[in-house]
């Protein structure tokens, strides 16, 4: 009888419970807060943007891999991810076609063509986000203002709005630092509210999904570099997209270092490129173009901080 | 010293559930069929044939090779054929018969006289004790068989840090006496000067009754060293390193950094021999997972099949889908339940469909978890990897024969893959010089 042979396979026999799916899920869940302070913030418009790209998303990651004749990996909850991401680094009113090319750019491109999930060269959303930033300068950086926010960013509603780091690299008024850890700023709907990004690495971290090492070396190094060039640094970690790309893009597994140290040199790297780029460059939001970089040198990162066997004293045989 | 000193390990389901219960003796089968090949040892040759009646603690088979390791009778009864069966490493090995006429009759008993090293020695050999505490099995004459005066330590394991086995826990809670006498016999024997019982923090019984027992005798030398209940803390490396500090290199076993390692089981059985008499015929084993209907300890003799033992401790609760000798996270799935025990097998698992269900891989998402898993610090994701892309150069380059194929990395791994076989197949290659 078929059902009484006995199934025959290599150890382990039992594996933990965490798996990318349960991960990806309770990534979700950590970034509903955020989510949520968008659209009370921003307006409803921040949820329809939000649900246009998840769906852009697991559509372009359906039919690519039905194209490609794989199988589907929609399950795995990773394009509804992306999805939510790309959505919090793009301008709340950009028109709908051009957030359609950004989900095409960080599926299709970075993801599925590179070979899905695992094998992606750089974090998607990063590379979207940069590619719209630059072919479409204009929309991506009108921002939405609405009557909820503080006063210093109200007075820019004449000028096509302006995120606390573009007040910051004006020299104009800048929100109070309790406005900035609360939120009450414009900007993408995920670089708004240091507090709820904040809800969200907590539960991520508790949930033992992401190492907390190189979010913390990400945030630490801008803090240490702000204060070495007298800048407040609270309102640099609470402006543009340090939290965001701190908490969410410098802990994504597949973009990151393995090694604990190669994860801090990665947090490190981030934000000495943020902090350089945001004195000297152009773009006054650096985090996406410090988030690719660090991401093209993970793999060199990982080839130097490979962890060392230890083979003995003598040198008998292989070494 | 053992506080910090940890190599990288995972945290895992305990599923202690047999904790508590007394090792009970099994009833002795119609027919057992005792393994010639056992653990590390050389085939034994028989020294009976089909028709001679035997007594329990009787000599049946040996070898003279220097993995030798005399087998003796578990049962008394009559030898009714050798047979090649299949034996849980798969492969069909000899097997002596034996129909039990379930009695028990014991062979004379010899006491062996030791005066000296060398007479300790062999009388370890005579109790035909192998490694009890994992599948390596090596026999322990050949652990006390170094050159004299390079081993001062002695580490007694009493971790069993795997899931469901709680046989070592149980052996420690009924003999504390038995164990530690061994103990300082064989340090005298053996001219050690320090011996550690390693005891993982979640066995506070066992602690706290082995520190009482070593305070009221007085000694000094014996010490109860507590590890953290976390996996593979039982296995070799772990244990030496937490400890004492010592790592052992690449070809290197316990005796050359100056430490012998024995499980807490074993100790027990020398102990019996040489107050006794009484070779090793029998183990306790646990008995558990979601398919058994009561899980247990039991003392089963040498040979017993799987089936029987199942049968005898109140059979099955549910279809049973998968039955392991070991651990979860170590054992052997077996091809049916008919394969005997050996003097290695210390946990007989049977999971049900639901238990037995393993997911598919999914592809590798560079998390790192095997990197913080592996106590030898390889990164196993590179070796299974590198094995799939056929590149040799990087697997031996990069250490795969140090891979002590303690699966943590596949444990640990989200996305289901099987790192830990990967990385078996590529280290035989890189030692077999592909």
């Amino acid at each position: 009888m078929e059902d009484k042979k006995l199934i025959i396979s290599s150890a382990p026999h039992i594996v933990a419970a965490k798996d990318t799916t349960s991960m990806m899920q309770t990534t979700i869940v950590a970034l509903m807060p955020s989510l949520l302070w968008a659209i009370y913030i921003l307006g409803f418009r921040a949820l329809i943007q939000t649900v246009i790209c998840v769906f852009f998303c697991i559509a372009f990651e359906w039919v690519t891999r039905r194209i490609l004749k794989r199988k589907q990996t929609v399950q795995d909850m990773s394009a509804v991810v992306t999805g939510i991401m790309l959505s919090f680094v793009l301008p709340v009113n950009l028109p709908i076609w051009m957030t359609i090319i950004g989900c095409f750019i960080a599926i299709v491109i970075v993801k599925q063509l590179f070979g899905g999930l695992g094998c992606n060269f750089a974090n998607p959303t990063a590379v979207a986000g940069i590619v719209l930033l630059i072919s479409f300068p204009k929309e991506m950086t009108t921002w939405v203002i609405t009557d909820k926010m503080c006063p210093a960013v109200l007075a820019t509603a004449a000028t096509g709005g302006s995120t606390p780091i573009d007040l910051f690299t004006n020299a104009s008024n800048i929100p109070t630092n309790l406005q900035m850890f609360f939120g009450f700023v414009s900007g993408p709907a995920g670089e708004l509210s240091a507090f709820m990004i904040l809800i969200g690495a907590f539960i991520l971290i508790i949930k033992k999904v992401i190492d907390p090492v190189a979010p913390i070396c990400f945030i630490g190094s801008v803090i240490i570099i702000s204060v070495i060039a007298g800048y407040d640094p609270f309102f640099q970690v609470c402006a543009g997209g340090v939290l965001l790309g701190s908490v969410f893009m410098a802990s994504d597994p597949v973009t990151t270092p393995t090694t604990y140290l190669g994860k801090a040199i990665f947090g490190l790297g981030c934000g000495v490129l943020t902090m350089f780029m945001r004195r000297f460059a152009t773009y006054p939001d650096s985090m996406l173009f410090a988030i690719l970089f660090m991401n093209i040198l993970t793999p060199q990162i990982n080839v130097l901080t490979r962890s060392k066997v230890y083979t003995g004293n003598k040198t008998g045989g292989k070494e | 010293m053992a506080l910090f000193n940890h190599l990288k390990n995972v945290n895992i389901l305990q599923n202690k559930r047999t904790a508590g219960m007394t090792i009970i003796p099994i009833i002795i089968p119609n027919r057992v069929y005792i393994p010639l090949t056992q653990g590390k040892c050389d085939t034994a040759h028989p020294l009976v044939k089909p028709g001679d009646v035997v007594r329990v603690g009787q000599l049946i088979a040996d070898s003279d090779t220097p993995m030798g390791c005399p087998i003796h009778s578990s049962v008394s009864g009559t030898v009714s054929g050798i047979v090649n069966l299949m034996s849980s490493s798969g492969k069909n090995d000899i097997h002596i018969v034996i129909d039990t006429d379930k009695q028990q009759l014991p062979t004379d008993i010899h006491l062996p006289q030791i005066t000296n090293r060398d007479d300790f020695i062999a009388a370890t050999r005579a109790s035909g004790i192998i490694g009890m505490g994992g599948h390596a099995g090596m026999p322990l004459y050949r652990k006390f068989s170094f050159e004299p005066g390079t081993v001062k330590t002695l580490i007694v394991n009493g971790t069993e840090s795997e899931s469901f086995s709680t046989c070592d826990h149980m052996t420690m809670m009924s003999y504390p006496k038995e164990i530690i006498s061994c103990i300082r016999l064989i340090m005298d024997a053996l001219e050690l000067n320090e011996c550690f019982i390693a005891i993982e923090d979640n066995k506070d019984d066992a602690i706290g009754l082995f520190n009482k027992t070593i305070l009221e005798n007085g000694i000094s030398n014996i010490k109860v060293e507590v590890l953290p209940s976390v996996y593979p803390q039982s296995e070799d490396n772990s244990l030496i390193f937490s400890c004492t500090g010592k790592r052992m290199g690449k070809d290197e076993t316990p005796a050359d950094i100056g430490v012998v390692v024995i499980n807490v089981m074993a100790v027990l059985k020398l102990q019996q021999y040489i107050t006794m008499g009484m070779p090793l015929v029998s183990r306790a084993i646990t008995i558990d997972g979601d398919a058994i209907a009561k899980p247990q300890n039991v003392e089963v003799p040498i040979g017993m099949l799987a089936s029987d033992i199942i049968e005898s401790c109140g059979g099955y609760a549910k279809p049973v889908k998968k039955i392991i000798f070991g651990g979860p996270i170590n054992g052997i799935a077996l091809p049916t339940p008919e394969v005997p025990t050996t003097k290695t097998v210390s946990t007989i698992l049977c999971f049900s469909k639901e238990a037995a269900d393993m997911n598919e891989e999914t592809a590798c998402i560079r998390c790192g978890r095997c990197v913080n898993a592996c106590p030898m610090n390889l990164m196993p994701y590179e070796l299974a990897d590198a094995y799939d892309a056929d590149d040799f150069e990087f697997v031996a380059n990069h250490h795969a024969d140090m891979c002590i194929e303690c699966n943590a990395c596949s444990y640990i791994c989200p996305a289901r893959r099987q790192l830990s076989f990967r990385i078996k197949r590529a280290k035989e290659e890189v030692i077999n010089g592909r």
